[in-house]
């Protein structure tokens, strides 16, 4: 499919006022179709929420603070300055921007996401059922009543994720740098689950079978012949803590892979 | 009956049965031939125990892996290479009837004929020269635009038990280009389960340079000190140079270069 | 409504509605996954193997002749698979050694089969898996996947009568190993 639309609502937001939100709706050109929402800004959050109408609407607010006042008794020429850019490919609809700016954006339910943010701001998702890939640099990630499958990444944020269900087949993976990685299944989730945590923790309250515990792998072997000369009776040793974990909830299903650096992880039953 | 013909019809009741007048023919020469009385009795015992021997019932696995086949055949990979036409052109047996009658015993044992032959040489060259179905999955998702599907190509690779190196090279790919950091995590994990290969060390030394997310930049490091690999000390310390490298990394990045020295 | 016959589906399969081959995997995927861990005596492979049939099928769905018989042309793509993962891994073929065995002095078996223990099957697994890879099929075939004479035939490509004798010298073979293995001698 080719473009059928690239447009910027930057004028319309700008124009209007320097501060408030202005909405903006999109229409998926096969609503019957499979949909998708990409999202990637450099400096803001963004917010994805439900609605039952078959667009997209789209709030943005571009910080006031990123652009001067116009000086009494004159207005700012529109010279098409990188704003909220939004692009429309068949069902594919795309928004970016380098300014900061928040967006919320109201989507039918099986709606597929792709978000991304670096600075500045959280992604909070709700009631989505459709695919979600997403990456937050600097912030959290909140993805609460999703049903589709996740692939998140949050490197400095927390990465809280609360699926209403499971579903079955799909591959999912959590995971962080620096906080922790909060998952919650229902309680009949079947899951097969690889958690990796190097300087945290695991909890959970689902029985969770480990298929055999932390390996503590010790190897003993002779150095490599360049340094053989200079101490041949040597031997290094390494003792190496491999901090994977395999295991299984309600017998496995599903993959599920959650990984951190230093924050902890928790894998929750849904009350 | 001679002996030849016994061990034909012992061969035969072990899987059809024999009716009254053939298992009393076998049973004459039985009676008459010590040596065959004395194999028929321990062969057939031998039949029977047979029986004893399990078979597992086969893991979700193997359908998990048929119906991802089915998916990517349908994503229309599997289309180009499978538009090869290799089979003669199958024509309705009665338009052959048409012909005379002896022409038609002729025609229709000749197309059996060449058509026997043409599925033996098809499906021998399959091995040699035709991927496997390991490639055909893997190596569909894991051009798949959504993550998820990519993720399952990883996932489906670790699946089967040989190692192949078309389906390594592509994890390569995937541990230097994927966009998505938890692919590149996961194609990570699945190279390093098994002794990596030449061409795959290279690989994952390669990636030392160019990851960009720390947690991929630590497991990096935390394998070249594990595996003792000398030729990632180049790309270790090119690591160190990069001005903009995490806290974290930087502890891991000199313990992993001390311990080296 | 009646269920398609397993050639009518994949005639249609050969024909491009390739959904057919999913109802061909449910009927014959346990059978295929049976053959392959009785050849070679890992439920693992045997998945690998399974797979790859239906792989080939797919590829090669062409090659079916409308009007044909599925299950013989099955179990052709099945020994075919079978035949390149031995290629693959040739160290496992059956050692000269063994070929010994089968010269005319050859002992008889003579102890109680029908006491058979546990350990007895294990040993009896290794005999089977000695066997020349030729012999293992034709024996899973006839024992384990019950076919019939005359499909068994047309799987090897040989003649109804040449299977009964290739059945007899399969079993006779393995009886020799079993002994052999089980360090049980004639009396
Ligand atoms: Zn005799």
């Amino acid at each position: 499919m080719k473009p059928i639309s690239a447009f910027l609502i930057a004028a319309s937001l700008l124009t209007a006022a320097e501060s408030n939100a202005q909405k903006q709706t999109l229409s998926f050109s096969d609503p019957a179709a499979a949909k998708r929402l990409e999202v990637s800004l450099v400096n803001g959050s963004i917010t994805v929420k439900t609605h039952a109408a078959k667009e997209a609407i789209i709030e943005g607010n571009v910080a006031a603070t990123q652009r001067k006042q116009p000086p009494p008794g004159m207005k700012r020429l529109d010279t098409g300055l990188p704003g909220l850019g939004s692009e429309q490919t068949g069902n594919t609809i795309k928004l970016h921007a380098i300014h900061k700016a928040n967006v919320t954006i109201w989507v039918p339910a099986e709606t597929a996401l792709k978000l991304n943010t670096i600075n500045g701001g959280d992604i909070i998702v709700e009631g989505i059922a459709g695919e979600i890939d997403t990456n937050n640099i600097n912030g959290n990630i909140t993805l609460t009543d999703v049903s589709g499958p996740v692939v998140a990444h949050a490197l400095n944020g927390k990465l809280t994720v609360s699926l209403s269900k499971l579903d079955s087949g799909k591959a999912m993976s959590l995971s962080t740098f620096n906080k922790d990685v909060d998952l919650t299944l229902p309680a009949d989730a079947k899951a097969s689950v690889k958690l990796k945590s190097q300087n945290g923790e695991i909890f959970t309250d689902f029985d969770v079978t480990l298929k055999g515990a932390p390996v503590v792998e010790e190897s003993k072997k002779e150095p490599p012949a360049s340094n053989k000369n200079s101490s041949p009776r040597t031997r290094t040793r390494t003792v190496r803590f491999e901090k994977v974990s395999y295991g299984t909830i309600n017998g496995g299903g599903q993959e599920i892979q959650l990984t951190t650096y230093n924050g902890s992880i928790y894998i929750r039953k849904k009350k | 009956m001679n002996c030849d013909a016994a061990k034909e019809r012992m061969s035969e009741r072990w899987l059809h049965g024999l009716d009254e007048s053939r298992r009393i023919e076998l049973e004459t020469h039985l009676a008459a031939c010590p040596s065959c009385r004395e194999e028929s009795t321990a062969l057939n015992a031998l039949w029977q125990a047979m029986e004893d021997v399990p078979t597992e019932e086969p893991g979700r696995q193997l359908r998990a892996g048929f119906e991802w086949m089915m998916q990517a055949y349908r994503m229309g990979v599997a289309e180009s290479s499978v538009r090869k036409r290799i089979a003669a052109p199958r024509q309705p047996l009665w338009q052959l009837a048409v012909a005379s009658l002896t022409l038609v015993f002729g025609l229709v044992a000749g197309h059996l004929y060449t058509a026997r032959t043409q599925d033996q040489a098809t499906i021998a060259q399959l091995g040699v020269e035709m991927k496997t179905m390991k490639h055909l999955v893997t190596l569909s998702l894991l051009r798949q635009e959504s993550a998820g599907d990519r993720l399952r190509g990883v996932s489906f690779s670790e699946s089967m038990s040989a190692t192949d190196d078309e389906v390594l090279s592509a994890l390569v790919r995937a541990l230097s280009n994927d966009p998505n950091v938890n692919v590149r995590l996961a194609a990570f994990d699945a190279l390093t389960r098994n002794p990596a290969s030449p061409s795959v060390r290279k690989g994952i030394r390669d990636a030392i340079t160019y990851q960009e997310s720390p947690l991929l930049q630590i497991a990096l490091i935390d394998w070249a000190v594990n595996n003792k690999d000398r030729g990632a000390m180049d790309p270790l310390r090119q690591l160190e140079r990069q001005p903009e490298l995490h806290p974290a990394v930087r502890v891991r990045l000199r313990e992993a270069i001390r311990s080296f020295q | 409504m009646t269920e398609r016959t397993d050639d009518e589906l994949m005639a249609e399969v050969s024909g491009g509605l390739v959904d057919g081959l999913t109802q061909l995997f449910e009927r014959h995927h346990r059978a295929l996954h049976r053959f392959f861990s009785h050849l070679t005596g890992s439920a693992s492979t045997a998945e690998d193997l399974t797979q790859e049939v239906f792989f080939r099928m797919l590829k090669f769905r062409e090659t079916f002749q409308s009007g044909g018989k599925f299950t013989p042309w099955m179990y052709q793509i099945a020994r075919n698979v079978h035949f390149d993962h031995c290629r693959k891994r040739t160290i496992e073929m059956p050692v000269a050694e063994e070929r010994k065995l089968w010269e005319p002095a050859d002992p008889s078996p003579q102890q109680d089969w029908t006491m058979m223990r546990a350990a007895d099957v294990a040993t009896l697994r290794r005999a089977f898996l000695r066997l020349p890879a030729a012999q293992r099929e034709v024996l899973v075939l006839a024992r384990y996947q019950e076919l019939p004479y005359d499909e068994i035939a047309r799987v090897m490509g040989c003649e109804p009568g040449t299977v009964k004798s290739r059945v007899f010298r399969a079993m006779k073979e393995l009886s020799g190993l079993f002994v052999r293995l089980s360090g049980r001698r004639a009396s």
